[in-house]
């Protein structure tokens, strides 16, 4: 405010200086005024700012408060998206056109979302050019540990003449702004988990029901309608005696009382006839309710279908049994064999001591116990597999040369088939248990040689990726029916058919190769082409 | 400024220093007349940003009346270590991108790196202005992990907390000889043989000179108080944090703080703070890589 020191003739000098100084003086008041007024304003409104209750709003609201301090031609609020990497625009007042005119280079943008206060950007002279504006402003959006992003506004902001009351206000406004966003972002979250608790609850596989001190209904899930039969709607609010059978609302008040008084209930047994059903064994649990603070609010009950249960249990306990059952009849079935066997093969030493017949019968004798032996050590094994009594004794294991050896066992096999394996290029040493994996070949490349009647290759391959080794099988022989494939690892499971008929087998195989390949943490799997040939997979972690 | 009684115990010494003390200040530094001035410039930028309706053109010329301090203050905004995108090529736009505050502060550090430029071959003076920007550096990381307001001061009052130590060792070479001496003898902190051989510390030579050259109350007493932080009663913030950065330094052998030991970490400090482990770890990497970027500081000595 320099004050004019011209002089006016008729008035003497010092009484126009004191008036032009009086002007200065009054104009600088203005002007203060002026600024009052703006940022008076701008505070104001920040009060809104604060109560924003989603993004949006608080973008709305952003505008308005920067606009009070800024005259913007357009402003964006791009955050950093750690999905994609990259930055994005979340917000902003131009349309699609203009935002890709108005740009932020990605260097600025980072340097921004980690400054600590605001910038104003004089812009180059071609910017300026092609925007329509000389400046452009940077505020950080911080709130939480990490940065969130910027707000970008472009205008014509006269940088030289920008205040520090101005910087101090963007400064309040980019820590406000960033604040709420954080705000909303808990907020948010705390409803997410409010509204997946809900999903839980109504999830739950029990019936869940809550009363008040007045035995009044608060609330239920909606396996309580299925259980206790009616619906929700009409029973909140309700008497527990007005919407429940007389039988079944007594025993649930007294089971509250008892509640209340700390004698929790755990699957009480309840009776009742329902309708549709028929009788219901009804598990009632209950527990006292109790508020965030500890203040107690009524019972809750939780009630379970006490037959549904019963049932699974007693299907477990069954399958325990036929468990133990199979274990034990394999041993002693084992010892009488030994003997059996042990016998005919010194008998069988000496053949010429026996009439054709005689020897006829012997052979018979010999070739059924070891079909029996056979049988019972897949049964053996896979009862220890299924009853967890197995433990794997894990060394390196080279599966080439396992799958050597097994091959060895089958060079004069009955179907002439010839097993040809590819030697693996760098195959990785797997840690497992040799025996156990060397059973696994035999089943597979088994029963490739067995299920190829008319001979043919069976070619046996490696393949290693992603720190996982895979054995493939695959044989040209009569192939599986797509129907059976799902139910060819199922114990017992057999394909019944005029092609089959004539091969021997426990149906055991493949329910303990897939046994062992789980416990060393692999899978199997397995295609198949009727009359073409099966492929067998299986995958193991390599060490 | 020539040192004169008038400026200690004179009508504009503040009452902070006992007579004892003023006694003591003129036993160590009293001697000397050749302390540097600093820029009248930057006490004025100081005052100028008081008044909050300032604009950055205004603060601008006041610091481009001195070019070479303009110069020198562009060099530190256009440093690696602020890593602005573009080139800034005049101070009133460096004051708008950087905020006041800030670019008075690089202003000040400019000058006070420009007064202090030394080739004095027996004291490890390279050493000491790097375990000072090291203290910058780790205070405005701290700040900025402990989501300080004092993000802005952080800096300058770091790279300044030692500032006593430069002007004994300095302008009062037999002083210091003597500290030095003492300290390589006992083995202990600075601050230690300071008291024992003077009864008073660099802290408060440090303010004083702060004093001198009028500069913000704040930082003059974080550079007093930064050994004895329980004793502030205002600006506790920005002292604590140039405490805890300075210990930080050592713990880290940092350059060199003049002697060997660390000093104590404050309890209230470090309670006050909110301070944990976590925390701590996560700055010493960003102290490692501030001091990459912060080149620049050190060069200004040359």
């Amino acid at each position: 405010m320099q004050p004019h020191n011209h002089t006016c003739e008729g008035e003497p000098v010092a009484s126009i200086k004191a008036k032009s100084a009086e002007d200065g003086a009054r104009h600088a008041i203005g002007e203060l005024y002026e600024t009052l007024e703006k940022h008076l304003a701008f505070y104001k409104r920040m009060a809104k700012l604060y109560s924003a209750q989603s993004f949006t709003e608080s973008c709305e609201q952003l505008k308005t408060l920067l606009a009070i301090l800024f005259n913007y031609r357009l402003m964006k609020v791009i955050a950093w998206d750690a999905a994609s990497h990259a930055y994005k625009t979340i917000m902003s007042t131009g349309t699609p056109q203009e935002d890709e005119v108005f740009r932020c280079e990605d260097v600025m943008l980072e340097w921004g979302a980690e400054s600590h206060s605001a910038s104003i950007v004089p812009l180059e002279e071609y910017e300026q050019r092609a925007l329509g504006v000389c400046s452009m402003l940077i505020l950080p959006i911080r709130g939480g540990q990490k940065p969130h992003g910027v707000i970008v506004a472009w205008g014509n902001i006269d940088p030289t003449a920008s205040s520090r009351l101005l910087m101090q206000s963007l400064d309040i406004l980019s820590k406000a702004f960033g604040g709420i966003l954080e705000n909303i972002t808990v907020t948010q979250r705390y409803q997410r988990t409010t509204n997946i608790m809900d999903d839980i609850i109504e999830s739950v596989p029990h019936a869940i029901l809550a009363i008040g001190p007045d035995d009044r209904v608060l609330t239920c899930n909606r396996n309580a309608e299925f259980l206790l039969d009616f619906k929700r709607a009409f029973v909140i609010g309700e008497k527990l005696a007005d919407v429940l059978p007389h039988s079944i609302a007594e025993t649930m008040s007294r089971l509250a009382l008892s509640a209340i008084s700390g004698n929790e209930a755990i699957d009480y047994e309840l009776e009742y006839e329902l309708p549709q059903s028929g009788t219901v064994t009804m598990g009632i649990s209950t527990s006292e309710l109790h508020d965030k603070d500890g203040r107690p609010r009524g019972v809750l009950f939780i009630c379970r279908d006490m037959s549904l249960s019963r049932e699974v249990q007693k299907l477990r306990e069954l399958d325990q049994m036929k468990n133990e059952f199979v274990h034990t009849v394999s041993h002693e079935l084992k010892t009488p064999l030994t003997a059996i066997m042990g016998g005919s093969e010194i008998l069988a030493e000496d053949k010429e001591q026996f009439t054709p017949q005689q020897r006829e019968i012997l052979d018979i004798v010999l070739q059924n116990s070891h079909r029996l032996r056979e049988l019972i050590n897949d049964l053996l094994d896979l009862s220890r597999l299924e009853t967890g009594r197995l433990s794997l004794e894990r060394m390196p294991c080279d599966l080439y040369a396992l799958a050597q050896e097994v091959a060895c066992m089958f060079i004069n096999n009955q179907n002439h088939c010839e097993v040809g394996i590819r030697e693996p290029k760098d195959l990785p040493i797997l840690s497992g248990d040799q025996e156990k994996l060397k059973q696994v070949l035999q089943n597979i490349i088994g029963n490739a040689v067995k299920y190829s009647p008319d001979g043919g290759s069976v070619a046996v391959w490696f393949e290693a990726s992603d720190g996982k080794l895979s054995v493939n099988v695959k044989d040209h022989g009569i192939g599986i029916p797509k129907e059976h494939l799902p139910f060819i690892w199922d114990k017992f499971y057999r394909v019944d058919s005029t092609t089959t008929a004539n091969i021997d087998g426990t149906g055991l195989g493949l329910a303990i190769t897939k046994h062992i390949v789980e416990l060393h943490g692999g899978t199997v799997g397995v295609t198949s082409e009727p009359g073409c040939g099966s492929t067998f997979t299986v995958t193991l972690p390599a060490a | 400024m020539p040192y004169s009684e008038n400026n200690i115990v004179g009508a504009d010494a503040t009452e902070e220093y006992s007579v004892f003390q003023t006694e003591q200040l003129k036993a160590v530094v009293g001697r000397i007349d050749n302390i540097p001035t600093l820029p009248t410039v930057v006490a004025q930028v100081t005052e100028a940003i008081r008044d909050p309706r300032v604009d950055a053109s205004h603060v601008g010329q006041i610091i481009s009346r001195d070019q070479a301090l303009a110069a020198k203050t562009l060099r530190l905004v256009n440093s690696a270590f602020y890593g602005f995108p573009r080139k800034i090529n005049n101070i009133t736009r460096a004051i708008i991108v950087m905020g006041f505050n800030k670019v008075r502060n690089l202003a000040l550090t400019a000058s006070v790196l420009d007064a202090f430029k030394s080739r004095d071959k027996d004291f490890d003076y390279a050493g000491l202005w790097k375990h000072s920007l090291g203290t910058a550096i780790a205070a405005e990381v701290l700040a900025k992990a402990i989501k300080s307001s004092e993000i802005e001061d952080a800096f300058v009052t770091g790279l300044l907390h030692d500032i006593g130590k430069l002007v004994m060792a300095l302008y009062a070479k037999d002083a210091f000889a003597r500290i030095r001496d003492h300290v390589e003898k006992n083995d202990v902190l600075m601050l230690n043989a300071e008291m024992e051989l003077f009864e008073i510390d660099h802290g408060l030579v440090g303010a004083w000179l702060a004093d001198e050259w009028k500069f913000p109350q704040k930082l003059a007493r974080a550079i007093r108080l930064h050994h004895n932080p329980e004793a502030a009663r205002e600006y506790q913030e920005i002292i604590y944090i140039t405490h805890v950065a300075d210990i930080l330094c050592r713990a880290l052998e940092i350059g060199n703080g003049g002697d060997k030991r660390i000093p104590q970490m404050s309890r209230t400090v470090w309670d006050a703070l909110k301070l944990n482990d976590t925390t701590i770890d996560s700055c010493m990497t960003e102290i490692y890589e501030g001091l990459d970027k912060a080149k620049d500081f050190l060069d200004l000595l040359k």
